[in-house]
């Protein structure tokens, strides 16, 4: 049984009343492919030997060709992943230059209207959907600018700090409840990814994790009203 | 330039796939396919072109051609890719057809279709032989 297959094993016995289909390449070396259907949500993990696993959420038509939403190394890593993606609300997230054009998308606005409502030439919303970083500033004036609000959150196992952002940083801590990521307002579009930037109060942010050791990872989520 | 969306790159993309003359082969057909592909994300995504796609598409907005290593088993004929929410087949004859996939199982009726040289489509390969 290759990694794949026995991951397939492993989430079948955890979710007994889940969908899976495994399609196997023309040569076992190359890429598998298993579909997850879990209640209303769709997975797409793939596997190449050794071990590099892909793991995207369902997606609509509008695109082709595009890689995995999230990458992984390690089999137990790409499995809690995966555990967490069929147990929550919560998506798979594509890296930064994907998401933030999927989301003006999604919000119908075109690169030379949002342009027009940050006060930049077009050319500079280009560039920032194409960098590999960017300022937590910078991203808070993209999703303003999209009528969004930005929220960043520090997640810990035991609980959750969201970090207001602005001139002035304060950090609230989440009562548990709260901390859970489906009390977020069930309206709302998520979209999350993990640490973007190395300046401003996400540094700050990032200096609490190092500092409690604790297990944390950093998260900024874009929460975006539905529309009506 | 102002880059244009993904929906508006796709619809382009299949516009000037469909205009090209049929293909003979499996090589012209995907060869074609890349072609216009490439060319229409470098005209109108403003994503510039990842080296690492010879391998994996690189999660970086632009879309990629299906590389060798998704092919997966199908009907006599006929070469699949899979790729995350698509499956693109290619016949023998060159002709392309194009399914958007959710759980492993097609949706709806194909996306692109493009018949081969001798005027058979992927379909046409799929169909029982007597």
């Amino acid at each position: 049984m290759n990694r794949i297959e026995s991951l397939q094993d492993e989430l079948q016995k955890r979710f007994p009343d889940s969908w899976f289909r495994l399609t196997a390449p023309l040569r076992p070396t190359d890429q598998w492919t298993l579909d997850i259907r879990h209640h209303s949500r769709w997975l797409v993990v793939d596997w190449t030997a050794p071990n590099r696993f892909g793991v995207s959420s369902a997606s609509d038509c509008s695109a082709y060709g595009e890689g995995a939403d999230e990458l992984y190394s390690d089999s137990k890593e790409a499995m809690d992943r995966i555990v967490k993606l069929l147990s929550t609300e919560e998506r798979a997230a594509p890296p930064l230059p994907a998401l933030l054009s999927r989301i003006r998308e999604d919000r119908d606005v075109t690169q030379a209207q949002l342009a027009q409502k940050l006060g930049l030439a077009q050319a500079s919303v280009s560039g920032m959907e194409r960098r590999k970083d960017i300022q937590l500033s910078t991203l808070q004036r993209f999703i303003e600018a999209l009528d969004g609000e930005l929220e960043v959150v520090a997640r810990f196992q035991d609980a959750s700090y969201i970090v207001q952002t602005g001139e002035r940083t304060q950090i609230e801590k989440l009562s548990e409840e709260e901390s859970h990521e489906t009390a977020l307002p069930a309206k709302a579009k998520q979209f999350s990814f993990s640490a973007l930037t190395r300046h401003g109060s996400l540094q700050q942010c990032q200096r609490i994790a190092e500092q409690t050791r604790a297990r944390g990872r950093i998260l900024a989520v874009a929460s975006v009203a539905s529309a009506a | 330039m102002v880059p244009w969306a993904r929906s508006e790159r796709l619809n382009e993309f299949y516009q000037r796939l469909r205009r090209r003359p049929p293909f003979a082969s499996f090589d012209e057909a995907w060869a074609g396919l890349a072609t216009e592909l490439h060319q229409v994300e470098d005209e109108f995504s403003g994503i510039q072109r990842n080296p690492d796609e010879t391998t994996e598409a690189p999660p970086d907005g632009r879309m990629y051609p299906p590389h060798m290593s998704r092919e997966h088993g199908d009907a006599a004929g006929i070469r699949s890719f899979r790729q995350k929410a698509h499956r693109t087949s290619f016949a023998g004859n060159g002709a392309i057809e194009i399914v958007a996939i959710q759980g492993g199982t097609q949706i709806d009726k194909p996306l692109f279709e493009k018949p081969g040289a001798d005027g058979r489509s992927v379909a046409d390969y799929r169909l029982p032989t007597t």
